[in-house]
This record gives structure tokens, C-alpha cells and sequence, in this order.
């Protein structure tokens, strides 16, 4: 018997709009409250103090460190950022770059779960100083062929398909 | 990523957190990438050890859309397991879900013991 792995890849999920909507609120509310106790953190406050900072109380502060808390107000928002004495910023992306984002994120931890061992690699470059001894026995000075492999490059994904993409 | 996190039984996503309505189900992938990350007690959870009875299972609570969603795990080392996923609906299903978590831990802990680390599938 053995544990598998839970499957936390979302990009492939993302493709689906009810999903992205909601992974969307949760992922940005989790966002928020780790930035405001980080920053809170930094400061030297306690929520008590950011509370009266930014002119209300310590159970709203309490809440906005939630992650599970979801019903952000702006003002709110900009009232514990003063009061953290810092800048608030939003910024809003177009689904397929998020996408994006995430489908090459999680394509580079795949690969690098794949790297070979230090003992591998090794092996692997002695294997390739080799073949390149070889190749350069065969075609003489400066004649090796080749150069960057661009069969690997990735296009991005378009949501919702057609032309209008989402 | 420093920590893994692993499900037991096999079917755990697919039959508790899947089946969670969509609202929860995602606040819980939020809460599992970020445990992947940062540990199994992210500081913008609210995430406990239970008593003592309990041999060491974790609670995480989260509250989605008025909805009370309980994530039950264990942590050995960098590996975080998953025990239960449910939705609190009263006090007499939780215990249930306490009771099955504990019996599903005793056999994490007897896969453990018998193979000396946590044996994984990919």
C-alpha cells in the first residue's frame, strides 16, 4: 500500500470558467490576508493597533486576515493600507494570461522533479563529450550542425475558443 | 516545493474535495498549494492541532459562503496527508469524521511503520 499525491495543478482546471471564478476569489482573499499580516507583522503591530490606525475595530482586522474571508470592500481595503503605511495596488488580468502564467509554472516544476541526479548528469555529460568527440572526428573544425531546439516552445492557450477567446 | 502533500485513501480528492460545492472546493486547492509551500499551518488559515485523542490530526476551517468546511490531516516531516474533507453540518457528523480520521491514520501510521518512510504513487 502506498499515499498518492493530491493533484494541486489548477492550470488544466482553469479552463473551466466556474472554476476559474472561484479559485480566483479564493486565491486573491488568501493573497490579501497574507499580505496584511506580513506587512502587519513587519510593522511591529498589533491588530488592535492597525484596527485603530485605520479607524475601526480589531475583529475587522482579525477577519481581513482570513483567507477564507471573501467580501472585500475597496475602502476597506485602502483604510488598513494607510494604516500599514502602505501603497495598495490592483491589478486585473485577463483569464488567459493567467492561464498562462500557471500552465508554465506548473510545466517547470514538472521538469524540474524530472532533472537527473548529480550522479546522472555527470554520467550524461560525459556521455555528450564523447559523442561530441566523435562528431568532431566526423566533420572536422567547426563544422557541427545544430542550435537551439524551438520544438519545445510553448503557444499560449486561448480560453472559451473561437476568435473572441473569452 | 518544501513540502508534498499526499491523500489517504487514494479516492479522497475525487470523492470529498470534488464533490464539495465549487466555492469550497477551490478555497481548499487555495489552502493546499499554500501548505505546499509554506507548511502545514499557513499563517491566513485557521489550522489547529486536535487534542491529544486525536493523535496529532490537524484541523483546517475554513468558511465559504456560510458553509463550515473541515480539512483533517497529519503531517510526517515535509509530508503533509490528508485524512478527511467534509462539510460541517453538525456537531454528531463531525465526530464521525474525527472517528474516521483517526482509524485512517492508524493505517498511515501501520504503511509507515512497515516500509520505514511514506511510500508514494505518482
Amino acid at each position: 500500500m502506498s499515499l498518492s499525491f493530491i493533484d494541486l495543478d489548477v492550470a488544466e482546471k482553469l479552463e473551466d470558467r466556474e472554476f476559474r471564478e472561484n479559485f480566483f476569489v479564493a486565491e486573491s482573499s488568501a493573497k490579501i490576508a497574507e499580505q496584511l499580516i506580513k506587512l502587519r507583522k513587519r510593522r511591529g503591530l498589533t491588530q488592535a493597533q492597525v484596527a485603530e490606525a485605520a479607524g475601526t475595530k480589531q475583529p475587522a482586522v482579525s477577519r481581513a486576515e482570513r483567507a477564507d474571508y471573501q467580501n472585500w470592500s475597496f475602502s476597506t481595503l485602502r483604510s488598513l493600507a494607510a494604516a500599514l503605511d502602505a501603497r495598495l495596488r490592483v491589478s486585473i488580468e485577463a483569464a488567459e494570461d493567467v492561464l498562462w502564467e500557471y500552465s508554465a509554472e506548473e510545466d517547470a516544476a514538472k521538469r524540474s522533479k524530472q532533472k537527473p541526479s548529480l550522479a546522472d548528469q555527470s554520467r550524461d555529460d560525459q556521455d555528450i563529450t564523447k559523442q561530441d568527440d566523435r562528431a568532431a572526428t566526423r566533420l572536422g573544425d567547426g563544422e557541427r550542425q545544430g542550435g537551439p531546439d524551438l520544438s519545445s516552445q510553448k503557444t499560449r492557450p486561448s480560453i472559451g475558443g473561437g476568435e473572441n477567446g473569452i | 516545493m518544501p513540502f508534498t502533500v499526499h491523500q489517504w485513501p487514494a479516492s479522497l480528492q475525487r470523492k470529498e474535495i470534488d464533490a464539495l460545492p465549487m466555492g469550497a472546493r477551490t478555497a481548499v486547492l487555495v489552502m493546499l498549494r499554500a501548505m505546499e509551500r509554506d507548511g502545514p499551518h499557513p499563517e491566513a488559515f485557521q489550522t489547529k492541532p486536535l487534542g491529544r485523542h486525536l493523535q496529532g490530526i490537524s484541523q483546517a476551517n475554513l468558511k465559504i459562503q456560510k458553509e463550515q468546511i473541515r480539512v483533517l490531516y497529519t503531517v510526517y516531516g515535509t509530508r503533509i496527508v490528508l485524512l478527511s474533507v467534509f462539510k460541517k453540518t453538525s456537531p454528531q457528523l463531525e465526530q464521525r469524521e474525527y472517528d474516521a480520521a483517526l482509524n485512517r491514520k492508524k493505517t498511515v501510521d501501520s504503511i509507515i511503520a512497515s516500509h520505514g518512510d511514506v511510500p508514494l504513487v505518482h
